[in-house]
């Protein structure tokens, strides 16, 4: 039992640590169906939640649903009346579909989405909802025929899921999470020129600036990296792709 | 704007004011606010457990004379949260005790400063000064227990966050314990997540007591 237990963990720790290196989808993808298959999922879908009213597939970061189902989601609007979007809203912590009531007299639609789902050997599934603190939403979520998660496995997949939706988060908008450009155009130029050896002075005449704007350049720049001095700014600006020899 | 200021054992009589303050602010958040169970209301209405001790260091933001936010490290070579209450939650990787390690505990926000456009300014301009303050101080780390709602925004920032065990249900919060790594890119990360300013917001008066006992701190060169 404790071994279970551990292997557990493990699998968990060894995920976190393969997909942080990992910079395509398809091997993300690939990793988490590998995982998920131990514990009797077969789909899955990583998405932000939109406001009411709003459309599901615009957000959608990572999706592992089955083919088929996407379509029929997206086409019905199916969101507008799912009761673990719902609940997701009103939830912090993760939880199981099935925990997440509607009364199918009442709501009819609910109901529908669910029944549907079934169609797709989707009768159960988990979620962990994600808040990022600037008001946007979002949730991963998995889903299976017959699921059977004890609390060590919902443990495993909380922790998983926090730092897969971060890595879906940087390979659906990767302009914006990877690689941080932190200088300005004006910066990078003035540390261009100085990284093929031009001092402040002579960059000050190219740009035709005053001499003091080029080192107020320089230590903004230096400010940012929190480097030491002028060859570790440049040292560092070069290692970060913001400027190139 | 605000100021963050370093306070340790060498400069404290500087801030007893502050520093009272804090400890009033911290009662009426943890214990009349959250209602943390393992805390008791206190007839002075002050909040302190077992780790404000005299190594504790106090990164308060100050406002106008008013405290409006902060938190507290401690060393991770002696008694601390992670090591003395929660180690079931460090299971996987062990609790990290090194002399630059600082475990981060009882961040706050006053009520009125939350919610400043979408999360609080001065909140993320407590952790930001926290990560510059680490780096200044020559540490590697920074272990933190924490509710898992906090590990998605810090991933955001771009930081390098390693759990040092699985996540549980304790008073039906769920956390977890990790160990952040300190770089100067954490720090340029979580000013351009926050929109915060590339400078300095902390304040050092005083005989600053160095983290690292016997480490002679070097002022970063701009």
């Amino acid at each position: 039992m404790n071994q279970e237990k551990n292997n557990i963990s493990r699998a968990a720790f060894d995920f976190i640590d393969e997909i942080e290196r990992m910079s395509d989808r398809q091997s993300v993808m690939a990793r988490f169906n590998q995982e998920l298959s131990r514990y009797g999922f077969h789909a899955w879908l990583i998405t932000g939640l939109p406001n009411p009213g709003d459309r599901i597939d615009p957000l959608m970061m990572l999706n592992g649903w089955p083919g088929g189902w996407t379509e029929l989601y997206t086409k019905l609007d199916f969101v507008q009346n799912d009761p673990v979007v719902a609940h997701c809203f009103r939830s912090t912590v993760p939880f199981e579909w099935v925990d997440a009531p509607y009364d199918p007299l009442a709501n009819p639609k609910a109901k529908e989405v669910m029944e549907r789902a079934t169609d797709f050997r989707m009768n159960q599934g988990f979620c962990v909802p994600i808040h990022n603190g600037d008001g946007f939403q979002a949730v991963v979520s998995v889903a299976g025929e017959r699921i059977a998660i004890d609390k060590q496995v919902k443990r495993a997949l909380h922790l998983m899921s926090l730092y897969l939706h971060s890595k879906a988060a940087e390979l659906h908008a990767p302009k914006e999470t990877q690689k941080r450009r932190l200088l300005t155009k004006r910066e990078r130029e003035v540390l261009q020129w100085t990284a093929i050896g031009k001092t402040s002075w002579e960059i000050s005449q190219i740009l035709g600036v005053a001499e003091s704007t080029i080192t107020s350049h320089i230590k903004a720049a230096a400010a940012k990296f929190d480097t030491p001095n002028r060859v570790a700014t440049i040292v560092t600006a070069l290692r970060r792709g913001e400027i190139s020899l | 704007m605000v100021d963050v200021h370093v306070i340790t054992k060498g400069n404290r009589h500087l801030y007893e004011r502050e520093l009272d303050e804090h400890h009033q602010i911290r009662h009426r958040i943890y214990i009349e606010e959250l209602r943390w169970r393992g805390l008791t209301p206190r007839a002075d209405l002050r909040e302190y457990d077992q780790f404000d001790i005299p190594e504790a260091v106090y990164l308060l933001g100050i406002d106008k004379g008013r405290v409006v936010g902060g938190l507290r490290l401690l060393p991770t070579t002696g008694s601390h949260l992670i090591a003395d209450v929660f180690s079931r939650f460090a299971s996987e990787r062990g609790v990290p005790r090194q002399i630059d390690i600082a475990e981060w505990t009882r961040i706050f926000v006053v009520p009125e400063r939350r919610e400043e456009h979408g999360g609080s300014k001065v909140g993320s301009t407590v952790i930001a000064s926290m990560i510059e303050y680490a780096l200044q101080e020559g540490l590697s780390g920074i272990s933190v227990f924490m509710n898992t709602f906090w590990l998605p925004k810090f991933l955001k920032y771009g930081w390098r966050v390693r759990p040092l065990g699985m996540p549980d249900v304790h008073d039906d919060e769920w956390l977890i314990a990790v160990l952040i790594d300190v770089t100067p890119q954490a720090l340029a990360g979580i000013r351009s997540a926050c929109g915060l300013e590339h400078r300095s917001a902390l304040v050092r008066q005083g005989m600053v007591t160095p983290f690292i006992p016997g480490r002679v701190n070097v002022p970063a060169v701009a």
